[in-house]
């Protein structure tokens, strides 16, 4: 009896799928609520700052004059404190995780004047170009390949550790 | 009187997951004396306090461990909730209280995993650890993450969980019971385990009143000990819910004790889920914590202990945890006394160490 019983077992083993998740043969199932990476719609941005006081790990930069706010990726802990504090919610939090990347830069997002289409410019290596406004279609994200280029001079890097929004 | 000897254990070991190191004084094969230490892994958590504000430090104070994440941050935001007086409201009681007592069933099926991996037993963790995962999956439906949730917050909880969602909770918590019954009883009716785990490592009460053990490695010494009682943070009174104790003293007994508590876990979110009130998760927060106050939590590995001191600024001057594996760190070397050297990562095992917030 009992090896009858683990014959079954066996054969029951054989033909059964595998509980683990297939993840790269099927795509990941991220729930909606996932904490991934926070993205931006940089053209509702009031440069407030308030995201950058309020980051636990002093990982935004908003810089007023230039209209830009950068992320850095590396030291953003994904708490979601900047989405719940901006004013105008213009964060929000995306399931997908941000691609790995052996730099650590900043991802810096420029608001353009009111007329042209958003550019986002994306400096981590592998994390694909976010758009933000919907009307910006790909010939945005074609035009941000040049505009990244001038952006990457500036520097914008968080100081490691202590952050720069604590002051 | 056998040869005397000493082996070094750890901090690297195949059977260990934590980064103690422990020197067994071996006489022949019994162990007659084992000096614990640690410190490989301080990160200076708590020294960070000086340099985030207090509101910004819940995160930090998530990561004191990556297991009991939830129960730490309750346990900073309970403290300087006293400190501020600040009343939650009762439906962020009761949000909690499930998180919590979910991490405490995630956290007890990860152990029993790394137990049976720790006697060989490979078939036996994976399917603890598959059951995991499905706490796992819930955690990262209800608050965004799978291991740091970052859904308590000073003033109550950050996150509500729909009442239809906490149904079909409730519905995956009650068809985990049977399955969970079902691999927890292969740990206690097979031999092989049995015999691994009876009359090994004993405890006795008084050993265990003495090194003033928490957590299961007490109540396993037939000591009902257990913080849940007295909460008032949570909603553990509204609960029907006794601590789970068992005198048998031994590793086996510890084993018992985690596994009856996955299944008062689950029997008490069940029984939060269909008492949960409506309203509201949060309170706002003003003025800054000046004071010194401390607070107790029922961890999975035991009470854990949070002191906070302010002085009126948005930084706190202090904040001290003592986790639960540092006192049971004596009970263990207690434990250890005059067992069999090849008995010594069982022992281990059974208090359930967590090195990383041992020195936060
Ligand atoms: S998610 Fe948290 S850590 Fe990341 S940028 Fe926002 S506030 Fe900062
Ligand atoms: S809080 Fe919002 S509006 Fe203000 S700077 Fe940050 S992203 Fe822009």
């Amino acid at each position: 009896m009992g090896y009858l019983s683990f014959a079954g077992t066996i054969l029951g083993g054989l033909f059964k799928k595998p509980v683990t998740t297939q993840y790269p043969l099927k795509p990941a199932v991220l729930p909606e609520e996932l904490r991934g990476r926070v993205l931006i719609d940089i053209q509702r941005c009031i440069s407030c700052g308030m995201c950058m006081r309020k980051c636990p790990a002093g990982a935004i930069v908003v810089d007023r004059s230039a209209k830009s706010w950068s992320i850095n990726r590396f030291a953003c802990v994904q708490c979601a404190t900047c989405v719940d504090n901006c004013p105008v919610k213009c964060l929000r939090m995306e399931p997908q995780y941000a691609a790995p990347g052996t730099v650590k830069q900043n991802e810096t997002f420029v608001k353009q004047a009111a007329a042209q289409p958003a550019v986002a410019v994306t400096l981590v290596k592998g994390v694909t170009p976010t758009a933000s406004a919907p009307a910006t279609g790909t010939q945005a994200a074609a035009a941000s390949a040049a505009t990244a280029a001038k952006t990457a001079a500036a520097p914008q890097t968080t100081p490691p550790g202590d952050g720069a929004g604590h002051a | 009187m056998g040869k005397h000897t000493v082996v070094p254990f750890g901090p690297q070991h195949p059977v260990l997951p934590e980064p103690i190191h422990l020197d067994l004084e071996l006489d022949d094969e019994k162990v007659v004396r084992a000096i614990p230490s640690i410190g490989y892994i301080h990160r200076g958590l708590e020294k960070l306090v000086e340099k985030r504000e207090f509101k910004e430090y819940v995160f930090i104070a998530e990561r004191i461990c990556g297991i009991c994440a939830f129960g730490h941050g309750w346990g900073y935001c309970k403290s300087v909730e006293g400190l501020m007086n600040i009343e939650i409201p009762l439906r962020a009681k009761y949000l909690r209280t499930i998180w919590h007592e979910l991490s405490r069933i995630h956290s007890h099926l990860l152990w029993l995993g790394l137990m049976a991996d720790g006697m060989g037993f490979e078939s036996l963790f994976m399917h603890s650890w598959r059951l995991r995962e499905k706490v796992l999956d819930i955690f990262e439906k209800t608050t965004g993450g799978r291991v740091i949730f970052s859904a308590c917050k000073i003033g109550g909880v950050r996150r509500d969980i729909e009442d239809s969602e906490l149904h079909g909770i409730a519905e995956i918590l009650r068809g985990m019971r049977d399955e969970v019954r079902e691999i927890t009883d292969i740990f206690f009716k097979e031999p092989t385990s049995v015999s691994r785990l009876k009359d090994v490592g004993i405890l006795s009460k008084e050993a265990a009143v003495a090194t003033c053990a928490v957590g299961p490695m007490v109540r396993a010494s037939g000591i009902p000990l257990d913080y849940r009682v007295a909460d008032t943070s949570g909603v553990y009174r509204e609960l029907n819910f006794t601590p789970v104790t068992t005198d048998t003293c031994d590793c086996y007994g510890r084993c018992w004790v985690r596994v009856q508590e996955i299944f008062a876990s689950l029997d008490m979110i069940c029984q939060a889920i269909e008492k949960i009130p409506a309203g509201d998760i949060a309170v706002p927060v003003k003025g800054n914590p000046n004071g010194e106050y401390f607070a107790r939590l029922e961890q999975p590995r035991g009470e854990a202990f949070y002191y906070v001191k302010g002085n009126n600024t948005t930084h706190l001057t202090r904040f001290r945890v003592r986790t639960p594996t540092n006192m049971n760190l004596p009970a263990m070397v207690e434990a250890l006394k005059g067992c069999d050297y090849a008995d010594v990562p069982m022992i281990v095992l059974t208090i359930d160490p967590c090195i990383s917030c041992t020195e936060r």
